[in-house]
Protein backbone atom coordinates (compact mmCIF):
# COMPACT_ATOMS: atom_id res chain seq x y z
CA UNK A 1 0.00 0.00 0.00
CA UNK A 2 2.78 2.41 0.70
CA UNK A 3 4.52 1.72 -2.38
CA UNK A 4 1.61 2.60 -4.36
CA UNK A 5 0.75 5.68 -2.38
CA UNK A 6 4.94 6.62 -3.35
CA UNK A 7 4.22 5.73 -6.86
CA UNK A 8 1.10 7.49 -7.36
CA UNK A 9 3.15 10.59 -5.78
CA UNK A 10 5.91 10.22 -7.85
CA UNK A 11 4.03 9.91 -11.05
CA UNK A 12 1.99 12.97 -10.28
CA UNK A 13 5.20 15.04 -10.03
CA UNK A 14 5.28 17.26 -12.90
CA UNK A 15 8.99 19.30 -12.45
CA UNK A 16 9.20 20.86 -15.70
CA UNK A 17 7.88 24.56 -15.98
CA UNK A 18 8.16 25.83 -19.37
CA UNK A 19 9.76 29.46 -19.65
CA UNK A 20 7.02 32.62 -21.03
CA UNK A 21 9.00 32.66 -23.92
CA UNK A 22 7.95 29.62 -24.68
CA UNK A 23 4.69 30.69 -26.04
CA UNK A 24 5.92 33.10 -28.50
CA UNK A 25 8.80 31.23 -29.48
CA UNK A 26 5.66 28.51 -30.81
CA UNK A 27 3.40 31.24 -31.99
CA UNK A 28 6.44 32.02 -34.28
CA UNK A 29 6.99 28.39 -35.13
CA UNK A 30 3.83 28.56 -36.33
CA UNK A 31 3.92 31.72 -38.22
CA UNK A 32 7.01 30.65 -39.55
CA UNK A 33 5.25 27.18 -40.65
CA UNK A 34 2.07 29.62 -42.53
CA UNK A 35 4.68 31.76 -44.20
CA UNK A 36 6.52 28.11 -45.42
CA UNK A 37 3.43 26.64 -46.93
CA UNK A 38 2.34 30.21 -48.95
CA UNK A 39 6.00 30.36 -50.49
CA UNK A 40 5.47 26.36 -51.04
CA UNK A 41 2.13 27.77 -52.85
CA UNK A 42 3.54 30.29 -54.80
CA UNK A 43 6.59 28.47 -56.21
CA UNK A 44 4.10 25.50 -57.12
CA UNK A 45 1.85 28.19 -59.16
CA UNK A 46 5.38 28.70 -60.62
CA UNK A 47 5.84 25.42 -61.43
CA UNK A 48 2.80 24.86 -63.05
CA UNK A 49 3.12 28.23 -65.41
CA UNK A 50 6.31 26.55 -66.62
CA UNK A 51 5.01 23.16 -66.96
CA UNK A 52 1.90 25.02 -69.34
CA UNK A 53 4.20 26.59 -71.01
CA UNK A 54 5.32 22.85 -72.67
CA UNK A 55 2.15 21.84 -72.81
CA UNK A 56 2.30 19.78 -69.94
CA UNK A 57 -0.20 20.72 -67.34
CA UNK A 58 -2.59 18.18 -67.17
CA UNK A 59 0.43 16.13 -66.65
CA UNK A 60 2.02 18.15 -63.99
CA UNK A 61 -1.53 18.71 -62.19
CA UNK A 62 -1.49 15.29 -61.45
CA UNK A 63 1.86 15.06 -60.21
CA UNK A 64 1.52 18.29 -57.96
CA UNK A 65 -1.89 17.25 -56.93
CA UNK A 66 -1.11 13.67 -55.72
CA UNK A 67 2.09 15.16 -53.93
CA UNK A 68 -0.04 17.67 -52.20
CA UNK A 69 -2.25 14.75 -51.01
CA UNK A 70 0.55 14.03 -48.53
CA UNK A 71 1.17 15.86 -46.52
CA UNK A 72 4.59 14.71 -45.49
CA UNK A 73 6.24 15.28 -48.73
CA UNK A 74 4.48 18.52 -49.00
CA UNK A 75 5.99 20.00 -46.21
CA UNK A 76 9.90 18.70 -47.93
CA UNK A 77 9.16 21.20 -51.01
CA UNK A 78 12.11 23.42 -50.48
CA UNK A 79 11.21 26.26 -52.16
CA UNK A 80 13.87 27.26 -55.01
CA UNK A 81 15.67 23.94 -54.74
CA UNK A 82 15.36 20.44 -55.88
CA UNK A 83 12.58 18.89 -53.92
CA UNK A 84 10.62 16.17 -54.77
CA UNK A 85 7.77 18.35 -57.11
CA UNK A 86 10.36 20.17 -58.95
CA UNK A 87 12.33 17.07 -59.51
CA UNK A 88 9.24 15.50 -60.98
CA UNK A 89 7.79 18.46 -62.90
CA UNK A 90 11.21 18.97 -64.57
CA UNK A 91 11.80 15.08 -65.37
CA UNK A 92 8.87 14.79 -66.94
CA UNK A 93 9.89 17.89 -69.40
CA UNK A 94 12.73 17.17 -69.66
CA UNK A 95 12.12 13.48 -70.59
CA UNK A 96 8.86 14.56 -72.45
CA UNK A 97 10.06 17.46 -74.25
CA UNK A 98 13.66 16.07 -75.24
CA UNK A 99 11.28 13.15 -76.88
CA UNK A 100 9.96 16.18 -78.84
CA UNK A 101 12.50 15.44 -82.18
CA UNK A 102 10.83 18.64 -83.41
CA UNK A 103 11.24 21.35 -80.49
CA UNK A 104 13.72 20.43 -78.94
CA UNK A 105 15.23 24.29 -77.98
CA UNK A 106 12.39 25.10 -76.16
CA UNK A 107 12.59 22.02 -73.58
CA UNK A 108 13.88 23.52 -70.16
CA UNK A 109 17.25 24.09 -69.60
CA UNK A 110 19.42 21.83 -68.66
CA UNK A 111 21.38 24.75 -66.76
CA UNK A 112 17.94 24.43 -64.55
CA UNK A 113 19.24 21.24 -63.52
CA UNK A 114 22.82 20.82 -63.17
CA UNK A 115 22.59 17.99 -61.35
CA UNK A 116 20.79 15.32 -62.70
CA UNK A 117 21.98 12.53 -60.29
CA UNK A 118 19.78 14.23 -57.26
CA UNK A 119 16.81 14.90 -59.85
CA UNK A 120 17.11 11.06 -60.09
CA UNK A 121 17.28 10.33 -56.32
CA UNK A 122 14.67 12.60 -55.47
CA UNK A 123 12.56 11.17 -57.97
CA UNK A 124 13.32 7.25 -56.72
CA UNK A 125 11.70 8.95 -53.23
CA UNK A 126 8.64 10.04 -54.48
CA UNK A 127 8.23 7.63 -57.33
CA UNK A 128 5.69 5.13 -54.60
CA UNK A 129 3.77 8.20 -53.99
CA UNK A 130 2.65 8.91 -57.41
CA UNK A 131 -0.74 7.64 -58.65
CA UNK A 132 -0.78 7.92 -62.26
CA UNK A 133 0.30 5.07 -64.40
CA UNK A 134 2.42 7.73 -67.17
CA UNK A 135 3.85 9.13 -64.72
CA UNK A 136 4.72 5.62 -63.18
CA UNK A 137 5.71 4.89 -66.42
CA UNK A 138 8.01 7.67 -67.35
CA UNK A 139 9.90 7.22 -63.88
CA UNK A 140 10.40 3.43 -64.63
CA UNK A 141 13.58 4.35 -66.88
CA UNK B 1 -4.68 11.64 -37.42
CA UNK B 2 -7.19 11.30 -34.46
CA UNK B 3 -9.74 9.12 -36.20
CA UNK B 4 -12.51 9.68 -33.01
CA UNK B 5 -15.78 10.70 -35.81
CA UNK B 6 -18.30 11.53 -33.68
CA UNK B 7 -21.91 12.98 -35.03
CA UNK B 8 -21.87 16.42 -36.07
CA UNK B 9 -23.21 18.31 -33.39
CA UNK B 10 -26.66 19.64 -34.23
CA UNK B 11 -27.85 22.96 -33.31
CA UNK B 12 -27.15 25.65 -30.54
CA UNK B 13 -28.14 23.52 -27.52
CA UNK B 14 -25.70 20.73 -28.37
CA UNK B 15 -23.03 22.65 -29.11
CA UNK B 16 -23.27 24.92 -25.43
CA UNK B 17 -23.49 21.53 -23.83
CA UNK B 18 -20.20 20.43 -25.35
CA UNK B 19 -18.94 24.15 -24.60
CA UNK B 20 -19.46 23.78 -21.06
CA UNK B 21 -18.34 20.12 -20.99
CA UNK B 22 -15.04 20.81 -22.94
CA UNK B 23 -13.78 24.45 -22.92
CA UNK B 24 -10.74 23.67 -25.03
CA UNK B 25 -12.44 22.17 -27.70
CA UNK B 26 -14.53 25.67 -28.34
CA UNK B 27 -11.21 27.37 -28.34
CA UNK B 28 -9.67 24.70 -30.92
CA UNK B 29 -12.54 25.41 -33.14
CA UNK B 30 -11.81 29.45 -32.64
CA UNK B 31 -8.57 28.31 -33.68
CA UNK B 32 -9.71 27.09 -36.88
CA UNK B 33 -11.02 29.62 -37.65
CA UNK B 34 -8.21 31.65 -37.19
CA UNK B 35 -8.02 32.97 -33.80
CA UNK B 36 -4.65 33.31 -32.44
CA UNK B 37 -5.98 34.36 -28.93
CA UNK B 38 -7.78 30.85 -28.39
CA UNK B 39 -4.21 29.40 -29.51
CA UNK B 40 -2.72 31.21 -26.90
CA UNK B 41 -4.34 30.51 -24.35
CA UNK B 42 -4.45 26.55 -25.37
CA UNK B 43 -0.86 26.82 -25.16
CA UNK B 44 -1.08 28.39 -22.06
CA UNK B 45 -2.99 25.63 -20.68
CA UNK B 46 -1.70 23.22 -22.04
CA UNK B 47 2.12 23.66 -22.39
CA UNK B 48 3.57 22.06 -18.94
CA UNK B 49 1.03 18.72 -18.95
CA UNK B 50 2.54 18.04 -22.21
CA UNK B 51 6.10 19.58 -21.54
CA UNK B 52 6.37 17.02 -18.25
CA UNK B 53 4.79 14.24 -20.06
CA UNK B 54 7.72 14.11 -22.42
CA UNK B 55 10.22 14.73 -19.77
CA UNK B 56 8.95 11.54 -18.39
CA UNK B 57 10.02 9.53 -21.76
CA UNK B 58 12.97 11.65 -23.01
CA UNK B 59 14.57 12.72 -19.88
CA UNK B 60 15.67 16.09 -21.17
CA UNK B 61 14.18 19.32 -20.81
CA UNK B 62 15.47 20.74 -23.88
CA UNK B 63 13.82 18.03 -25.96
CA UNK B 64 10.63 17.60 -23.98
CA UNK B 65 10.28 21.34 -24.76
CA UNK B 66 11.01 20.71 -28.76
CA UNK B 67 8.66 17.92 -28.48
CA UNK B 68 5.80 19.78 -26.80
CA UNK B 69 6.48 22.83 -30.01
CA UNK B 70 6.23 20.05 -31.97
CA UNK B 71 3.36 19.17 -30.60
CA UNK B 72 1.27 22.39 -30.90
CA UNK B 73 2.56 23.22 -34.41
CA UNK B 74 0.94 19.77 -35.41
CA UNK B 75 -1.88 20.62 -33.28
CA UNK B 76 -2.62 24.06 -35.60
CA UNK B 77 -1.82 21.73 -38.58
CA UNK B 78 -4.41 19.55 -37.92
CA UNK B 79 -7.09 22.89 -36.86
CA UNK B 80 -9.13 22.51 -40.07
CA UNK B 81 -9.62 18.94 -40.11
CA UNK B 82 -10.40 19.21 -35.89
CA UNK B 83 -13.67 18.28 -34.75
CA UNK B 84 -15.46 18.08 -31.55
CA UNK B 85 -15.51 14.61 -30.81
CA UNK B 86 -13.74 13.53 -27.74
CA UNK B 87 -12.01 15.85 -24.96
CA UNK B 88 -9.63 18.27 -26.52
CA UNK B 89 -7.36 16.19 -24.17
CA UNK B 90 -7.48 13.00 -25.58
CA UNK B 91 -7.05 14.87 -29.01
CA UNK B 92 -4.29 16.79 -28.09
CA UNK B 93 -2.49 13.59 -26.13
CA UNK B 94 -3.04 11.60 -29.59
CA UNK B 95 -1.04 13.99 -31.34
CA UNK B 96 2.00 13.91 -28.74
CA UNK B 97 1.97 10.51 -28.47
CA UNK B 98 2.61 9.97 -32.23
CA UNK B 99 4.92 13.25 -32.10
CA UNK B 100 6.91 10.79 -29.29
CA UNK B 101 6.93 7.78 -31.04
CA UNK B 102 8.26 9.78 -34.16
CA UNK B 103 11.16 11.30 -31.91
CA UNK B 104 11.74 7.79 -30.92
CA UNK B 105 12.38 6.46 -34.45
CA UNK B 106 14.55 9.28 -35.62
CA UNK B 107 16.52 8.99 -31.99
CA UNK B 108 17.16 5.28 -33.14
CA UNK B 109 18.50 6.37 -36.65
CA UNK B 110 20.66 9.36 -35.59
CA UNK B 111 23.85 8.80 -33.79
CA UNK B 112 23.51 8.74 -29.52
CA UNK B 113 23.54 12.66 -28.20
CA UNK B 114 25.79 13.36 -25.48
CA UNK B 115 23.79 14.85 -22.91
CA UNK B 116 24.39 17.27 -19.89
CA UNK B 117 24.29 14.76 -16.95
CA UNK B 118 23.18 18.12 -14.82
CA UNK B 119 19.63 17.70 -16.12
CA UNK B 120 19.45 14.39 -16.01
CA UNK B 121 19.96 14.58 -11.92
CA UNK B 122 17.73 15.99 -9.02
CA UNK B 123 19.76 18.33 -7.00
CA UNK B 124 19.54 16.72 -3.58
CA UNK B 125 20.70 18.29 -0.10
CA UNK B 126 21.06 15.80 3.16
CA UNK B 127 21.11 12.33 3.97
CA UNK B 128 17.60 11.83 3.72
CA UNK B 129 17.11 13.87 0.46
CA UNK B 130 19.88 11.72 -1.01
CA UNK B 131 17.58 8.60 -0.40
CA UNK B 132 15.31 10.09 -1.88
CA UNK B 133 16.49 11.64 -4.81
CA UNK B 134 18.29 8.18 -5.51
CA UNK B 135 14.75 6.69 -5.02
CA UNK B 136 13.24 8.82 -7.50
CA UNK B 137 15.79 8.63 -9.82
CA UNK B 138 15.89 4.69 -10.04
CA UNK B 139 11.65 4.69 -10.09
CA UNK B 140 12.20 7.47 -12.76
CA UNK B 141 14.68 5.28 -14.76
CA UNK B 142 12.86 2.52 -14.36
CA UNK B 143 9.43 4.53 -15.62
CA UNK B 144 11.71 5.32 -18.66
CA UNK B 145 12.68 2.16 -19.44
CA UNK B 146 9.25 0.62 -19.58
CA UNK B 147 7.56 -0.22 -23.17
CA UNK B 148 6.22 3.16 -24.71
CA UNK B 149 2.60 1.65 -24.27
CA UNK B 150 2.73 0.61 -20.47
CA UNK B 151 4.56 4.15 -20.08
CA UNK B 152 2.56 6.15 -21.61
CA UNK B 153 -0.73 4.53 -20.07
CA UNK B 154 0.24 4.78 -16.65
CA UNK B 155 1.35 8.76 -17.14
CA UNK B 156 -1.77 9.66 -18.92
CA UNK B 157 -3.78 8.16 -16.39
CA UNK B 158 -1.88 9.19 -12.77
CA UNK B 159 -0.10 12.34 -14.08
CA UNK B 160 -2.33 14.10 -16.31
CA UNK B 161 -5.55 12.30 -14.92
CA UNK B 162 -7.12 10.96 -17.94
CA UNK B 163 -10.38 8.18 -17.62
CA UNK B 164 -9.72 4.59 -18.94
CA UNK B 165 -11.70 5.35 -21.75
CA UNK B 166 -9.57 8.55 -23.17
CA UNK B 167 -6.68 6.95 -23.09
CA UNK B 168 -7.54 3.77 -25.17
CA UNK B 169 -8.44 6.34 -27.81
CA UNK B 170 -5.23 8.03 -27.28
CA UNK B 171 -3.53 4.96 -27.94
CA UNK B 172 -6.12 3.47 -30.44
CA UNK B 173 -6.76 0.64 -28.49
CA UNK B 174 -8.84 -1.13 -25.84
CA UNK B 175 -9.92 -0.84 -22.46
CA UNK B 176 -8.86 -3.86 -21.39
CA UNK B 177 -5.77 -3.22 -22.79
CA UNK B 178 -5.13 -0.51 -21.11
CA UNK B 179 -5.98 -2.11 -18.18
CA UNK B 180 -3.38 -4.52 -18.48
CA UNK B 181 -0.52 -2.28 -19.71
CA UNK B 182 -1.12 -0.22 -16.42
CA UNK B 183 -1.71 -2.92 -14.22
CA UNK B 184 2.45 -4.34 -16.14
CA UNK B 185 3.68 -0.52 -15.41
CA UNK B 186 2.78 -0.31 -11.80
CA UNK B 187 4.45 -3.91 -10.47
CA UNK B 188 7.35 -2.93 -12.62
CA UNK B 189 7.35 0.44 -11.06
CA UNK B 190 6.67 -2.01 -7.72
CA UNK B 191 9.42 -3.65 -7.93
CA UNK B 192 11.76 -1.26 -8.83
CA UNK B 193 10.78 0.78 -5.34
CA UNK B 194 11.07 -2.49 -3.47
CA UNK B 195 14.70 -3.01 -5.49
CA UNK B 196 16.29 0.74 -4.58
CA UNK B 197 14.57 0.49 -0.75
CA UNK B 198 16.57 -2.35 -0.39
CA UNK B 199 19.56 -0.87 -1.99
CA UNK B 200 19.50 2.34 -0.03
CA UNK B 201 18.82 -0.09 3.59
Amino acid sequence: MKDEIIINKLLKKQPIRLSETFLDATLSAINGENAADAAREKFIDAELARMRHFKLSRLADNVIASIRRTSAIWRKIRVGSFAATTAACAAIAIILSTQAADSPSDSISINDYENMSLIADEISAISALLVQEEVRDIFSF
Amino acid sequence: MLQCRIKVMEGIDKTSKAAEADEDAILMLEVAKGDEHALRMLIEKWKNPLANYFYRSVSDVHTSEDLTQQTFINLYRAREKYEVSAKFSTYLFHIARHVLINEYRRSVRRPAEVSDPSEMECPVDGRGDLALGELEEIFHQTLKSLPEKQRTAILLLKQQELSYENIATIMDSSVSAVKTWIHRARNALKDALRNSHAAIE
